[in-house]
């Protein structure tokens, strides 16, 4: 869960503020949280870090064609949402190629700052079709309502719902199994 | 079971996402050089950032400008938290995870016991649901010397669980109408409202301190040392920032005033209790042998977490020496949500009673 941070529109006491200042703020703002969800998604930091710029990027190119301003964030999430459905696309045509390539995301390191308990979950987690993984992070990492997994989805609300109630049963019985 | 798996979910996802520190983040300009595909489009944005870093406006990039982090830096990251307008939602959430260090009574031993605490502002009151977690020897001498005890189990501090039931990984809710921390209470609109200038914002918290009387001994005869009122702020001040839903420049008023408060410092590289780091206000404690650091994320300006070590002699019996960790708190989450806390069967929000969670 990060907290939900909103920019001043940008008319704000008769002073446009600029793409330039916003956008920046914003940028400095919520760099880390849009890099840690794409990061969940991805599974390595150099392409979280890269589709998180790529977002930032998106809503500066199109700030003028942007209809609600105030509405900066939930549009940073689904860029980066998108951005990490285009990462995984391509690492799949990559792979029926190349044999697959592990993300280091599953690094000894990284095993060990997680703990074996931890390190459970995201590979139950990891198994799960691309869309399960999605709700799951979209919910319970950036604690998000149902309603707006469904903005930066792109699906219904009710979509969600039975995705996330699908998933949590799958979990339930991949992480009992592994007790 | 359900339930089981959405905590081990969430822990997981907080703890999987710290992966990615603040300081691991490359410089702006340095993926615009060594991924020319990648570069940023407009790099207006980019330069205004880059300008913002030499300026020293947000110190983001530590380990990658390797600039220090002067006290102008510390004023930057707070004015840069106190622009930020935060759009409070139908409840608030805090995740913190408290660990104490000590000796268990008539032990040769030092453990570390660790609890959860889930602060709630929801519509109806607040709500904090409290979990023990898991309760282990300090090093690995303190393992060896446990384990030629017997091994005993741990329930925090007692030994072998005697005389205590054993809640570890079961959590147990308590609510409340407003905000309480020691003797201060404080109402939902009171605490939005409170002062966004650090002097006036302190003289408010000492008048709440004053009418609202002194620490309750624990017991009919037990005498408390009372805190200095400088201490009672500085407490005070952890508490609106690491739990409580305070506007963020309120919150930047409580770090000016902490940093302002008698014998506090700002240190440049200082690290949280799981070892994340960024800049900390240091202080050491007016009656009690301890020093309290408040760690701070750079880019945020949000709490990382607090520290208090042992500064000064302590009874043998603490087992603790100068310089040790005494106790800490990680500040796991943070911020407002659109979803409530998901109570136990039969267990209603009510303000004053308790619940048990299985």
């Amino acid at each position: 869960m990060r907290s939900e941070t909103v920019h001043p529109p940008p008319r704000s006491g008769g002073v446009e503020s600029s793409a330039d200042t916003v956008v920046t703020e914003l940028f400095l703002a919520h760099r880390l949280a849009m890099v840690r969800l794409a990061f969940l998604l991805v599974g390595d930091q150099e392409t979280a870090e890269d589709v998180a710029q790529d977002a930032f990027a998106e809503v500066y190119r199109r700030w003028n064609r942007l209809a609600d301003r105030g509405q900066l964030l939930p549009y940073l999430r689904t860029a980066v949402v998108n951005g990490c459905r285009m990462v995984l696309r391509r690492r799949t045509i990559v792979g029926r190629f190349r044999a697959h390539r592990e993300v280091p995301f599953w690094s000894a390191e990284a095993a060990a700052l997680l703990g074996e308990t931890r390190r459970e979950v995201f590979l139950a987690v990891r198994a799960l079709p691309r869309r399960q993984r999605e709700v799951l992070v979209l919910r319970f990492y950036l604690d998000l309502s149902e309603a707006e997994i469904a903005q930066a989805m792109g699906v219904s609300r009710g979509t969600v719902k039975s995705t996330a109630s699908r998933a949590l049963k799958v979990l339930a019985a991949k992480l009992q199994e592994e007790r | 079971m359900t339930r089981n798996v959405e905590d081990r979910l969430r822990d997981a996802f907080t703890v999987g996402a710290e992966l990615v520190s603040p300081e691991s983040l490359k410089g702006v300009a340095a993926p615009v050089v060594a991924r020319p595909r990648r570069t940023f489009p407009g790099l207006p944005v980019l330069a205004a950032a880059s300008v913002a870093v030499v300026l020293g406006a947000v110190a983001i990039f530590p380990s990658w400008s390797r600039q220090p982090v002067t006290p102008g830096g510390f004023t930057a990251v707070v004015d840069a938290l106190a622009r930020r307008v935060e759009q409070p939602r139908e409840y608030w959430r805090s995740e913190t995870e408290t660990l104490t260090r000590g000796r268990p009574s008539k032990q040769t031993y030092n453990v570390e016991e660790r609890t959860r605490r889930v602060y709630w502002a929801t519509p109806r009151g607040t709500a904090v649901a409290t979990t023990p977690l898991q309760t282990r020897p300090v090093t690995t001498a303190d393992e060896r010397k446990w384990r030629a005890a017997g091994a005993p189990a741990l329930c925090g501090f007692a030994v072998g669980c005697k005389g205590v039931e054993d809640r570890r990984g079961r959590t147990d809710y308590w609510f409340a109408e407003g905000f309480e921390f020691g003797p201060v209470s404080l109402t939902r609109p009171q605490l939005l409202a409170l002062p966004q200038d650090p002097q006036r914002l302190e003289a408010e918290l000492l008048r709440a301190l004053r009418s609202q009387g002194r620490l309750d001994p624990p017991g009919p005869g037990v005498q408390v040392k009372q805190p200095s009122e400088q201490d009672l702020l500085w407490l005070t001040g952890e508490w609106l920032l690491t739990q409580m839903p305070t506007p963020p420049a309120v919150r930047a008023a409580v770090l000016r005033m902490m940093a302002a408060l008698p014998g506090a410092r700002i240190v440049d590289e200082a690290k949280d209790a799981e070892g994340r780091s960024g800049l900390a206000i240091v202080r050491k404690a007016e009656r009690d042998p301890m020093e309290s650091r408040l760690v701070i994320d750079r880019s945020s300006g949000d709490v990382l977490g607090t520290m208090t070590l042992v500064a000064g002699p302590l009874p043998a019996r603490a087992g603790l020496e100068v310089g040790d960790l005494a106790s800490a708190v990680v500040v796991r989450k943070r911020g407002w949500t659109g979803e409530g806390p998901r109570l136990p069967d039969g267990c209603v929000q009510e303000a004053g009673k308790t619940c048990r969670g299985s």
